[in-house]
């Protein structure tokens, strides 16, 4: 649709919309205000079921009905002057606009509700479905148990392709544990900083910091492993003779790690604050200092909170894609050496899903198996989570 | 004081720097990433000139290959004592967007004219003492014409004025800023009232009981499902079943807005469950129906917590990069998006491809492009959170 005819339908909008708020107010007074109902109701109604014919011909027009172009823009046009007309001619003040407009508006938030359930079904049944496809041509077994993973049949052409996810699993969990054990110590250690220690000025200042910067784009922290943590930590090796891949899991690990730092501490500082004020200053009223009532009343009382924090950090730190993109290598070695180069379960979807190729091809659908994977396991993570986070808060509430 | 009171202090002490020396380690490590990131941008911000005598009326330059044609000659001429060199990488030391620029800015000219014209990365890299030139003659020339100050570095803004290239010299992000802002156009106009409605309906119109916590399980979990699995589900949905042109910013945006959508939701509510019981009631009393009490009081008294919360999943959807990977975003654009339609590249994606190249002119443009990104997330999430600082101490 071009501007013009875009501004045409605009238009013809306005139009049908002041012409029927024009009748309704020129109408009986009486009608009117028993009906507690201002003019403009009615009006709202009618563009809402304009933009509605509108929304309902685009939709057929694209997918259901071959109109010829020549057609298409009039047909749109043809719609709102057709509604319009019969409401100008058969609603009048008697018409329950309010009533007919907040069933309208109750309709739309219900859409809206269920659209939240229908994003997790289509999630579930899309992935599922290519993930059992996947498992027609592959056996289950070879996929969970397999240790060799070479999908991609052009590079490596004279082996055979194979599915077995074992080394890709593997460096997943390698990268992620680096990244919580950096970021998880650090991060909780400030969190408490910050809570228990600081000033409150210093805190003011530094905590919007601390939020802008969690804001930091992940490809951002993906460039910064790429071309500087990793030539760092390659350099570092080879200064004390050790051999260090230019693509090791180290450097994505602690790259992970500063993405999730600011993450961890904002949510360990929510749950600190929520301990109520009442246990530290009894255990303060009984001279333990303040290091002790921390170690021995604070955290303890949080720590279901700190848990679910720390769960969904590793949940996080296995969906991350960008940095693993950009930092970790594509082949899978069967190892559990930081300094070696690893792949992960996202970049191995990335690599299968980028460049040109079929939509039904076993590469494609290998993708969908491993997203499978990880939607399982971000979802059994987040739940716990939830589950400990939110009994931390009925606790202290 | 006992020993023991003093053990006691000492490790009062050691927790207490434990704690600071790690949150001064969180400062360090972002404030190292902020500096490596701006120190290697500015040159990006400084292109290679070469300065050549180019007579006008021994060639059509209404035509570029005429114009290429007469400034290699012009180069050759140059260099022709000195025969050992390569005369390709010679070629390459002006940029192949050269002719377009001459054509564009001399273009009823005649006569002799001395310019400055554009040059390659390769002067450039060699300007910024970036060089991996093996070439030793090519050095020398390059040496030469240092020394006689033909080639020199200018400040250009060009990198916002062009899209993406080939050519580091003259690929810009001008077709990446204007694809991410059709991207979050489509975004704001479907995330945003959707999330609003369905916090307004969870809030407001569901009892409690089992369907809602359903329903907040639900939506818990879809604000932590990672980002390539909407890329999956975009690709199998909107690309696959719907058919949407493959690339466009429109897939792009609905994309974008299926993952903030429950980080909308997610913010509205909360900032309407702080909101006193008062406000409804007061609405109610004055014979407000429940719809009007919601639409008219409680939206808009809620109104600066939603906005933050929409503010700051916006500057997320700007920085997303995996999804829209999986898109085909990533494929090569080098025009600029006219409509949701075309296709077209946004900004992270653009560092990602840009990242990925050797070249010492892409690392440069990769840094501005992320400090052009990172103020822009930045300067909306500042924006979001003073805003909301500034609400918090009213109330």
């Amino acid at each position: 649709m071009s501007t013009a005819e875009f501004l045409v339908l605009i238009i013809l909008l306005a139009v049908s919309y002041q012409l029927l708020k024009r009748k309704i107010s020129s109408s009986n007074r009486r009608i009117i205000n028993k009906r507690k109902t201002l003019p403009s109701y009615y009006a709202t109604s009618l563009l809402i079921w304009n933009l509605l014919a509108v929304l309902c011909l685009m939709v057929l027009n694209n997918y259901v009905l071959d109109i010829s172009v020549a057609n298409q823009k009039f047909i749109y046009f043809f719609a709102i002057v057709i509604v319009s007309i019969l409401s100008l001619v058969f609603i009048n003040a008697k018409f329950k606009a309010r009533e007919h407009l907040e069933k309208l508006n109750f309709l739309f938030m219900v859409l809206c509700t269920l659209s939240t359930v229908l994003i997790t079904i289509f999630i579930i049944t899309t992935v599922f479905v290519e993930t059992s496809r996947f498992f027609d041509a592959i056996p289950v077994i070879n996929f969970m148990l397999g240790a060799n993973w070479n999908p991609q049949n052009e590079i490596h052409i004279f082996d055979k392709v194979s599915f077995g996810a074992i080394p890709v699993f593997l460096g997943t969990f390698l990268i992620t544990t680096i990244a919580i054990s950096t970021s998880a110590p650090i991060g909780i250690l400030s969190a408490i900083y910050l809570t228990e220690y600081s000033s409150k000025k210093f805190r003011r200042r530094i905590k919007p910091l601390l939020e802008v910067l969690a804001g930091i784009p992940t490809v951002v922290y993906g460039y910064f492993a790429a071309n500087v943590v990793a030539p760092f930590i390659r350099d570092l090796g080879s200064y004390f003779a050790l051999e260090i891949s230019s693509e090791s899991a180290l450097a994505c690990g602690i790259v992970m790690g500063i993405m999730i730092t600011p993450y961890i501490l904002s949510l360990v500082d929510d749950v600190i604050s929520s301990v109520p004020q009442t246990l530290r200053d009894a255990s303060l009223a009984i001279g333990a200092t303040k290091s002790e009532t921390i170690k021995r009343i604070v955290i303890p009382a949080a720590l279901p909170g700190i848990y679910g924090a720390l769960l969904l950090a590793i949940s996080r730190a296995i969906g991350e894609t960008m940095i693993v993109t950009m930092a970790a290598g594509l082949n899978a070695n069967f190892s559990l050496n930081p300094f070696e180069s690893v792949t992960t379960v996202t970049a191995q979807i990335v690599a299968l899903l980028t460049g040109d190729q079929e939509f039904n091809s076993s590469k494609t659908l290998a993708a969908f198996a491993l997203a499978f994977v990880l939607f399982t396991m971000t979802f059994i993570l987040n739940i716990f989570a939830q589950i400990l986070v939110g009994r931390n808060k009925i606790k202290y509430e | 004081m006992s020993d023991k009171l003093l053990k006691r202090y000492r490790a009062e002490r050691i927790f207490r720097n434990c704690c600071l020396i790690s949150i001064s380690i969180v400062i360090i490590l972002l404030g190292t990433l902020m500096f490596s990131i701006v120190s290697k941008s500015f040159g990006s911000f400084r292109q290679a000139y070469i300065k050549l005598t180019l007579d006008f009326s021994e060639f059509d330059n209404s035509t570029l290959e005429n114009t290429n044609h007469y400034l290699r000659q012009k180069l050759k001429d140059k260099f022709v004592d000195d025969n050992s060199v390569n005369l390709e990488s010679l070629y390459k030391m002006i940029s192949l967007d050269t002719p377009q620029y001459i054509k564009k800015k001399y273009k009823k000219f005649y006569g002799i004219k001395t310019l400055w014209i554009p040059a390659s990365s390769v002067v450039g890299s060699y300007l910024k003492n970036r060089s991996i030139i093996q070439d030793q003659t090519y050095l020398h020339i390059l040496d030469k014409l240092k020394s006689n100050h033909q080639i020199k570095l200018k400040f250009s803004l060009n990198i916002f004025k062009t899209s993406d290239s080939r050519e580091p010299e003259s690929a810009g992000v001008l077709g990446g800023i204007i694809g991410s802002l059709l991207t979050i156009t489509i975004c704001i106009f479907s995330a945003i009232p959707i999330g609003i409605f369905t916090a307004v309906f969870l809030e407001e119109y569901i009892p409690k009981g089992k369907f809602k916590y359903f329903l907040e399980v639900n939506i818990n979990n879809l604000a932590s499902v990672p980002s390539i699995v909407y890329g999956l589900l975009g690709l199998a949905i909107f690309i696959n079943f719907f058919e949407m042109p493959r690339s466009s910013s429109l897939v792009g945006g609905l994309t974008l807005s299926l993952l903030i959508l429950p980080a909308i939701i997610i913010t509205t509510r909360q900032s309407i469950r702080a909101l006193p019981f008062s406000i409804k009631q007061g609405a109610l009393a004055l014979g407000a129906s429940p719809m009007q009490a919601t639409m008219h009081h409680i939206i808009p008294h809620a109104m600066p917590g939603i906005i933050t919360g929409a503010i700051l999943s916006i500057s997320r959807a700007i920085g997303e990069t995996a999804p829209l990977i999986m898109l085909g975003m990533v494929a090569f654009i080098s025009d600029i998006p006219k409509n949701f339609f075309d296709p077209s590249s946004v900004m992270p994606v653009l560092i990602y491809t840009w990242a990925d190249s050797p070249e010492y002119g892409f690392v440069e443009k990769t840094s501005s492009a992320i400090l052009v990104l990172i103020f822009l997330i930045v300067g909306l999430n500042y924006y979001a959170i003073s805003f909301r600082n500034k609400y918090e101490i009213r109330s």
